[in-house]
């Protein structure tokens, strides 16, 4: 749990239209440290992944990671810095195989032996390794999910963002997540969005909860889920705002 | 792409045609063969733009008419084809470069890309339609208007002026440029870059989150594809002539119908699809002398037939529909 | 003062002529994606419908307005039915059969009353503009294109037919779960818009005169109108329409026409890099 932070967000704003999506949100994170980020829908979980992978570009505050700051860098280069995404829906090549994705993934950093060895660690890492020459538009749903994944390890990410990592999946590829989690935390810092609390609370130290686009409440999972005002959230003060 | 048999396949029988040919065929044959074979080279730049890197060009016909021009007016100014060549194939490369940049670096959709492209090729096609008069001249070079430039001079030997190329020894370097491309395409495809440029054809955004700028690898593929079509320009000013008809809608049209015919998305296909359908619209004009009642039948007919029943009928073309049969056979029954 | 009238003119119908090429492709892509590349060939057989109709003594008025809407109607009926119908939703796929269907057009044509030029001269003689004098026709034809353009707009905003229209188009799947049967949609949007470039075609066709290629000429500048101008069929063509046709005008006038031409071309460029949704999708988004 300790060790510097690598990731500080101050006063992160982003408006559409009137609609304020991130309202001076303040979020830390510490190397190595395994965070989850929960909120109902429109709280602006969303939009704040966006800006720190640069799809968007914050109106105000500042986003430093590792000592820079990259609020409005381009996805490339902040990509290039060390953050990894695996996204809601699987973003994965669908007319390469699960190899030659990987290959793609790691071969920016890594040549030859070094790349074989590295694409044999994701595959065993995920314990994907048999369906390696699968075409991955063939493979369901849970397996894309795994295979998006490795992709974003082959990165060797400082910081792996997670958007609903175990949508779609099974009791046993859950657990596998959870573990693999657990061990990613040794080496990564990682922020995890979910909706699944039961999956929050069998793998988070400390639980973020945004709503209305800034920090609502922070602390360890037992603690901020039966918190009042969490609860109130949830359960809709009014408006999803979708 | 892993299928090593039918590259070897294809190189051999390129080579055999190279050296072969020329002894068999006669005059008229070979000047044809070279036609058919740089036109098979601007398709082969189309494959790799579009089936490979995703690209939607529909204005290929705009470097080809490029290169072909570059190198007519190089060689006449120069009076030497040597340095004429490496000139014929820079220029459309560079002016790949620049489209690219307005084309990638704009994030412009497929559709409009496509748009744009067609449109780039028409807009040269009606600025070298008007140059007909005396006054259209770069250095030496009339420009010739819709007539062209009939006058092109042929390859000579390196840096010796003197000595003109025969047809069969032109037959000979066009169909060895062809297979130098294809060669060149088939190792790019396994490089790195092209790892992450077929990548990029399934999900740009996702190569871009991991740490790729795909707007570079497009616009490089793009100028590699552009080149290539400069060289079939040269091809095709030594065995055709130079005219705006390089740039028309009628022949970007042909372009696209032979990749679709032969195969969208593999190296071969193009080659193949171009051949195929140049030599089926040939023989239709034969028939026209044998029975003169075909000979009303207009071109267009038929290649529009045959466009629409590709993509309703067999849209992934004719090579890989030979390479499946081909597989399944191999594989013998049963399986 | 009558120099800027002509100008004013000769530009006002300029853009008309662009708003008849453009309005049948404009409908079929704005309601359906669908882009058409057949469509210079509808409306070069509609000049050809026109023109042989009235060479077997039909009156030069109703064969434009009635024969050959009529029959390429029909032509794009049959088309839908057989070729469209199989591609929606295969975007690349059905840019490329419609271009073989313009080339198999183009030979038929061609195959059937050969290459030469036809035509049928411009009726209502010259009109003086001050010292200027313009062709009475081609001012005839800015009242077709406000008719045209007035009938689709009330069509398509204010008929139920029109709503259920736009209604498959913004939500195909939602439309067929209340009751629309999305592909009846489809084949009468298409057809309608295939007689609109059938009247297209036949009201211009006095101008210029009919040979079977002249579809290329059409479809190059519709094609650029309808994408400059953006998913609104009717707000976002006579938005194109009036830019780039004022441009080609006024560059035919100072310079030469083929410059006019390229004008309206790279302008198209121009603007599509900067407004890459074309004119109504940064502007009136929620026209029709």
């Amino acid at each position: 749990m300790s060790g510097d932070a690598v990731l500080v967000v101050k006063d992160l704003s982003k408006h559409f239209g009137g609609v304020a999506a991130l309202d001076g949100l303040a979020f830390t994170l510490r190397a190595n440290e395994l965070r989850c980020l929960i909120g109902p829908n429109g709280a602006g979980k969303s939009t704040f992944f966006k800006c720190l992978t640069g799809q968007l570009t914050p109106d105000a505050g500042s986003i430093r990671f590792a000592g820079r700051e990259i609020a409005g860098s381009g996805t490339i280069a902040i990509a290039r810095a060390g953050v990894g995404l695996k996204m809601q829906v699987p973003s994965v090549f669908d007319g390469l195989t699960v190899r030659d994705s990987l290959c793609v993934a790691g071969q920016r950093r890594l040549r030859g032996r070094a790349l074989d060895g590295a694409i044999a660690e994701a595959l065993a890492r995920l314990d994907i390794g048999d369906l390696a020459q699968r075409l991955v538009g063939t493979l369901a749903h849970g397996q894309r999910q795994l295979v998006e994944l490795a992709m974003v390890l082959m990165q060797e990410p400082a910081l792996v963002l997670l958007d609903e990592p175990t949508a779609g999946m099974d009791e046993t590829e859950i657990e596998r997540v959870a573990a693999l989690l657990h061990e990613l935390a040794q080496a990564h810092a990682l922020v995890v969005v979910e909706h699944d609390m039961r999956f929050v609370a069998s793998i988070a130290g400390v639980v973020t909860v945004m709503h209305h686009g800034r920090l609502l409440a922070e602390g360890p999972a037992d603690s901020v889920l039966a918190d009042a005002q969490v609860r109130d959230a949830y359960l809709g003060d009014g408006h999803a705002d979708g | 792409m892993r299928d090593w048999l039918g590259h070897g396949i294809v190189v051999a029988v390129g080579i055999a045609l190279l050296v072969l040919l020329p002894a068999q065929a006669q005059l008229y044959t070979i000047i044809n063969a070279t036609i058919w074979t740089a036109m098979a080279t601007l398709a082969l730049s189309l494959g790799l733009v579009w089936g490979y890197g995703g690209i939607l060009c529909l204005g290929q016909t705009a470097f080809f008419g490029l290169g072909g021009y570059a190198y007519a007016v190089a060689a006449i100014n120069l009076g030497n084809s040597t340095w004429a060549v490496p000139l014929a194939i820079a220029t459309p490369a560079v002016f790949a470069a620049a489209l690219g940049y307005f084309l990638f670096y704009g994030r412009l959709g497929d559709v409009y890309l496509g748009i744009v492209t067609l449109t780039v090729s028409l807009i040269l096609f009606k600025l070298t339609n008007s140059t007909s008069g005396p006054e259209y001249t770069i250095g030496s070079a009339r420009l010739g208007g819709a007539n062209g430039m009939p006058k092109t001079p042929f390859l000579n030997a390196p840096f010796d002026p003197a000595v003109l190329l025969s047809p069969d020894t032109i037959f000979r370097v066009v169909l060895g440029a062809l297979l130098l491309c294809y060669l060149f395409c088939l190792w790019l495809l396994h490089s790195r870059f092209g790892h992450v440029t077929l990548a990029i054809r399934e999900n740009q955004q996702r190569v871009e989150l991991l740490g790729y700028d795909a707007r570079r690898h497009k616009l490089l593929l793009f100028v590699i594809g552009g080149a290539i079509a400069g060289v079939a320009g040269i091809g095709f000013a030594n065995s055709a002539f130079i005219s705006p008809a390089l740039f028309s809608l009628a022949t970007t049209a042909q372009v696209i119908i032979w990749v679709i015919v032969g195969g969208l998305g593999t190296l071969f296909g193009p080659i193949l699809g171009a051949v195929v359908v140049q030599a089926l619209m040939s023989w239709l004009g034969t028939l026209a002398q044998v029975h003169p009642a075909l000979s009303r039948l207009d071109p267009n007919l038929v290649l529009g037939a045959a466009l629409i029943l590709f993509v309703l009928l067999l849209p992934r073309g004719l090579w890989p529909a030979v390479t499946s049969l081909a597989g399944r056979l191999r594989r013998g029954p049963g399986r | 003062m009558d120099l800027t009238a002509a100008v004013f003119l000769q530009a006002a119908s300029a853009v008309a002529a662009l708003v008849l090429m453009s309005a049948g492709l404009a409908l079929i892509f704005g309601m359906m994606r669908v882009i058409n590349l057949a469509h210079g060939e509808f409306l070069m057989l509609g000049g050809y419908a026109t023109i042989l109709a009235y060479g077997q003594g039909l009156n030069l008025w109703l064969a434009a307005l009635v024969v050959a809407p009529l029959v390429v109607g029909a032509i794009g009926c049959i088309v839908e039915r057989l070729l469209i119908r199989h591609l929606y939703d295969r975007r690349t796929d059905t840019l490329l059969a419609t271009w073989g269907l313009s080339l198999f057009l183009i030979g038929l044509v061609t195959t059937l009353f050969g290459n030469t030029t036809r035509g049928v001269s411009a009726p209502l003689g010259a009109i003086a503009i001050g010292n200027y004098s313009m062709a009475a026709y081609e001012l005839a034809l800015i009242g077709f294109a406000v008719a045209v353009v007035a009938l689709l707009y009330l069509g398509l905003a204010r008929t139920r037919a029109g709503l259920v229209a736009r209604a498959t188009m913004q939500n195909p799947d939602m439309a067929e779960a209340l009751g629309t049967d999305r592909s009846r949609v489809y084949a009468v949007t298409f057809t309608v818009g295939a007689a609109l470039s059938g009247l297209a075609g036949g009201l211009l066709a006095p101008l210029s005169g009919v040979v079977p290629t002249i579809g290329a000429a059409y479809m190059a500048k519709a094609f650029i109108t309808v994408i400059a101008g953006g998913a609104a069929a009717v707000g976002g063509t006579v938005a194109a329409s009036g830019l780039l046709g004022s441009i080609n005008s006024a560059a035919s006038f100072f310079v030469n026409p083929v410059i006019g031409e390229v004008a309206l071309l790279l302008s198209a460029i121009v603007l599509l890099r900067l407004l890459p949704e074309g004119i109504s999708g940064h502007f009136f988004r929620t026209g029709v």
